[in-house]
């Protein structure tokens, strides 16, 4: 994709304030989530 | 060189072949809707954040599934998704062009999922054939692009997208049959023993952002043509599958440490210089695997996590493109300045070994 280039202007966030919040959201989330996966992963195998 | 000829010969990468083909598959019908779809509204700014952050990010939790529950054939699944979104953009069967970018980046997502479960579990320890799977991407990636500025028939892309289910299957049957596939992932072991796993976790990722970043970041104003777009992402593919190749000819960490320093000076000068700057694409990308390889080594049991964080590094190097954009000698610093510390955290993460027998 490098020649989509997307940089946020005013533009962008009057038109894709909703759909861009979720998104970032998104990747918070799952990135969170990941965390928690790993942790319990590392748990799990200091148990055993 | 004939060394490298019989390593692509192994049975072990047979599973690899048939993923490098749905792999490109995959990509080019995401990139053929993604490509159709800004193409087609000039407010669906977001859509390349929206589709690698569905397409990326939950590769990790999905893997996480997979792992627990390997029976689920999350290739068809993925398939069946990505062929949905495909008939439902072409039919224009919703309203908003948003949910057809959220199908077929969920399939692109379950499809990486299998295809890293499956290239990993049969491959005994060795890294081209998860390499040769990712290599793939990049062939698909450019063939979508110039195919979304055609009128292709959308029925022969359904019916592309479909040829991958034999794919899919016959590579489940050969992991199946493999017998390193019980043993899981037990004989991936890049890490450096000496140092905390959790550290190696986060140094490895590191290395992917920075890689993904620089994929992005790499000057390439030589790069106006169709022809030369499709060099730049034949370089990146041809690298992907060799850096699995090399590295299980003649040692990855090896192959991990001249890749980053030897494409360096490529990188920088090749601005304006076509073959230059793919030689440095070429040699960057040879590193791909090796992350992937380590990631694996620190969770052996659940290879499909592993591969999830490496997807996770991967959009969260492409996110700084979306908001900043460096001129040319600042971005050459970044790259000179991050390529130092990348050397550093590979030589440290990675144990010194010779070629895995």
């Amino acid at each position: 994709m490098n020649e989509i280039n997307f940089v946020v202007n005013k533009y962008f966030l009057q038109q894709c304030m909703l759909p861009f919040i979720l998104t970032i959201s998104t990747i918070l989330l799952i990135i969170i989530l990941t965390v928690i996966l790993v942790k319990k992963e590392f748990k799990e195998r200091v148990k055993k | 060189m004939s060394r490298i000829f019989s390593v692509f010969k192994q049975k072990y990468n047979r599973s690899g072949y048939l993923y490098f083909y749905v792999h490109l598959i995959t990509e080019l019908i995401c990139f053929y809707v993604l490509g159709k779809v800004i193409g087609n509204n000039i407010v669906l700014w977001l859509s390349p954040l929206i589709y690698d952050t569905l397409a990326f990010a939950p590769q990790s939790l999905i893997g996480y599934v997979n792992d627990k529950y390997p029976k689920l054939n999350f290739g068809i699944i993925g398939v069946l998704l990505l062929t949905f979104g495909l008939i439902a953009f072409s039919l224009n069967l919703f309203s908003s062009e948003y949910l057809e970018i959220v199908l077929v980046s969920l399939g692109n997502a379950f499809i990486h999922i299998a295809g890293a479960e499956v290239t990993l579990k049969s491959s005994d320890g060795k890294l081209s054939p998860s390499a040769i799977f990712v290599g793939g991407g990049s062939f698909g990636v450019v063939a979508g692009k110039l195919l979304s500025s055609t009128n292709v028939s959308f029925w022969f892309l359904t019916i592309l997208s479909l040829t991958m289910i034999p794919f899919i299957i016959l590579a489940d049957m050969y992991k199946n049959e493999s017998s390193s596939s019980s043993l899981s992932c037990q004989k991936f072991n890049y890490q450096n023993l000496k140092l905390n796993p959790k550290v190696i976790l986060l140094l490895t990722v590191f290395i992917v952002i920075v890689r993904a970043y620089m994929g992005y970041g790499i000057p390439t104003s030589w790069n106006k043509t169709a022809i030369q777009t499709v060099a730049l992402y034949f370089a990146m593919g041809i690298g992907k599958l060799m850096g699995g190749i090399l590295s299980d000819t003649f040692g990855a960490k090896k192959i991990a440490l001249i890749s980053i320093i030897g494409a360096l000076p490529f990188l920088l000068f090749g601005d304006n210089l076509m073959m230059i700057s793919l030689i440095g694409v070429l040699l960057f990308s040879l590193t791909m695997p090796i992350t992937l390889g380590i990631l694996v080594s620190v969770l052996k049991r659940t290879p499909g996590l592993a591969f999830g964080l490496t997807t996770i590094g991967l959009l969260l190097g492409t996110l700084p493109i979306f908001f900043v954009r460096f001129s040319t000698k600042i971005n050459c610093v970044i790259i000179l300045v991050l390529t130092i510390i990348c050397v550093l955290i590979i030589n440290k993460v990675m144990r010194k070994m010779e070629v895995l027998e």
